[in-house]
């Protein structure tokens, strides 16, 4: 969906009434949740947080500008929800590091459709390893990969300078690069073995 | 490259594959559900924390849903006041003096201090594409008691202004006319049910004229206007509105809009607007500046709707206003 969709709920929402509110909620909700399943990496937090997203949007409407794209802003809000909601879970040490197993298969003897399926599953697994990511080196690539931010952009929604977004996303394309490296070496040290 | 090109592939596979779990809606809805129900109850303390949006008068609203040409403010992060200037308002003269026409046939039926808002075919013709997106606009007329002592009129002002700034009428050769416990002209509408009905009436319903007396305990955003003519006979408004909150006004024309700055440094609005719906000349020039106090935040606007009161005759009021101000403040 685009801005102007929302727009006119935007307003109504705005002057108080609330089923515009409930239409913005139903309009924008898969799009949030989405995003905080990216972030947060299980579906049942991101379930939670998504209305913490809502109570927090209808608390900040005073301070949203017109001039100010409206699913930016409300990405905004469910990025600094998904932060708070990470840090509460260090703070109850709730928080267990998710290390999934990688493996890639090498390229031989492959049918088109077995290529497609394993891409497909190549991609999946380079987004496990996005989870594996520090939390502040993930929230900028998938700012940057899912939302496609520019690098002003995402700096504007976490508050901080574009030169740490820069050196965040350099360092978190780094890990990915040297982890992909390291799982291929595995895999292959492990076809030797055969 | 590869990592980054695959990522996003990754991620638009993966969302297509997302959406909101039954559950999780359910009790999203619900939390939704028990914020808005509870919205009333608390109303009064969050008008006093959070921000509040107001629709600034003169055929002013809240400005999402159109095209925003440019945008111009002034205030702080307490008070401001924000004009976005708007092709979308079809302004023709013989509908302003229609509207106005109604808006007086409404005013003569409303006792001393009552107020309404009022809709009409016309009125929504002036915003054709307003209803279409399911917003809200409505006018606003009333008759206000009008204080005809200017000396009661100044003290009274004085106990509800703090630190009031008024026109040297001395100076600037101005004479009193009356006074009134509101702005200028029309008025901010915050009353959005009311509105929603009116318009169904005329827009459903088929009424010529929609209208509604309202009553509000308390006004959010108390205003005060003292009128005087210049030496050309010329009438001259001076409005102060107060805001004990954080407020954004927000309002929508077609004014020529044009920041200055005056001789203490603050930055003031001028405004030209020769579409102007509450005047017979359509034409309203005015200067506002902010005045942000302990207590509240002040929002002062010298206005005329005669072409012969110019930009620097209301640059000079604002200026003698202030100097007045200076005098009584005492020094920081």
């Amino acid at each position: 969906m685009q801005d102007h969709d929302y727009q006119p709920w935007l307003e109504r929402m705005i002057q108080g009434d609330s089923d515009a509110f409930r239409r913005i909620y139903e309009l924008t909700k898969d799009d949030v949740y989405r995003l905080l399943v990216f972030l947060l990496n299980d579906r049942e937090d991101a379930g939670d947080v998504l209305s913490e997203v809502y109570l927090n949007l209808h608390r900040s409407l005073p301070s949203y500008r017109p001039e100010q794209p409206f699913r930016k802003w409300l990405n905004g809000i469910a990025v600094r929800q998904a932060s708070s909601w990470k840090r509460k879970l260090w703070r109850r040490m709730r928080l267990f590091e998710r290390v999934s197993v990688t493996t890639i298969e090498g390229p031989q003897g492959r049918l088109p459709a077995e290529e497609r399926a394993i891409a497909r599953e190549e991609r999946r697994e380079l987004l496990t390893l996005v989870d594996r990511l520090p939390y502040k080196l993930k929230e900028v690539v998938v700012l940057r990969h899912y939302r496609e931010y520019s690098l002003e952009e995402i700096a504007e929604t976490l508050g901080i300078p574009v030169g740490t977004v820069k050196s965040r996303h350099h360092s978190a394309i780094g890990k990915l690069r040297q982890w992909i490296g390291q799982d291929t070496f595995l895999e292959e040290a492990a076809f030797h073995a055969d | 490259m590869r990592i980054e090109e695959n990522m996003k592939v990754a991620y638009r596979e993966a969302a297509a594959k997302l959406a909101v779990p039954t559950l999780a809606d359910r009790k999203a809805k619900a939390a939704i559900d028990r914020m808005l129900e509870a919205r009333p109850r608390r109303s009064s303390i969050l008008r006093r924390r959070s921000t509040q949006w107001a629709i600034a008068g003169s055929l002013a609203l809240l400005i999402m849903g159109f095209t925003t040409q440019y945008f111009v403010k002034i205030g702080d992060d307490r008070f401001s006041l924000e004009m976005t200037v708007n092709d979308q308002i079809r302004f023709d003269e013989r509908t302003a003096d229609i509207v106005r026409d109604q808006l007086q046939t409404v005013r003569s039926q409303l006792a001393v201090g009552e107020k309404a808002l009022v809709y009409s075919q016309e009125i929504e013709s002036l915003l054709p594409d307003y209803r279409s997106k399911g917003l809200f606009y409505a006018e606003y007329a009333s008759n206000p008691y009008l204080f005809k002592d200017y000396g009661e009129w100044k003290e009274r002002l004085a106990r509800l202004v703090p630190e009031l700034a008024l026109p040297d009428a001395e100076k600037n050769r101005l004479v009193f006319v009356d006074g009134k416990d509101e702005a200028a002209y029309g008025g901010s509408v915050f009353e959005a049910e009311t509105v929603k009905r009116l318009q169904a009436e005329v827009t459903e319903q088929g009424k010529a004229l929609a209208w509604e007396k309202i009553e509000r305990e308390e006004e959010r955003l108390p205003a005060y206007t003292t009128s005087y003519r210049d030496a050309g006979g010329h009438e001259l408004a001076f409005s102060v509105q107060l805001s004990g909150e954080k407020i954004k006004l927000v309002g929508l024309t077609q004014a020529q809009q044009e920041k200055i700055r005056l001789s203490d440094g603050r930055e003031a609005l001028y405004s030209l607007n020769d579409k102007f719906l509450y005047a017979d000349s359509n034409r309203y020039a005015s200067l506002s500046w902010i005045d942000t106090q302990e207590e509240a935040s002040v929002l002062y606007t010298v206005g005329s709707s005669s072409d012969a009161v110019t930009k620097e005759q209301l640059i000079a009021v604002a200026e003698s206003a202030l100097s007045q101000q200076a005098i009584v403040k005492p020094a920081a």
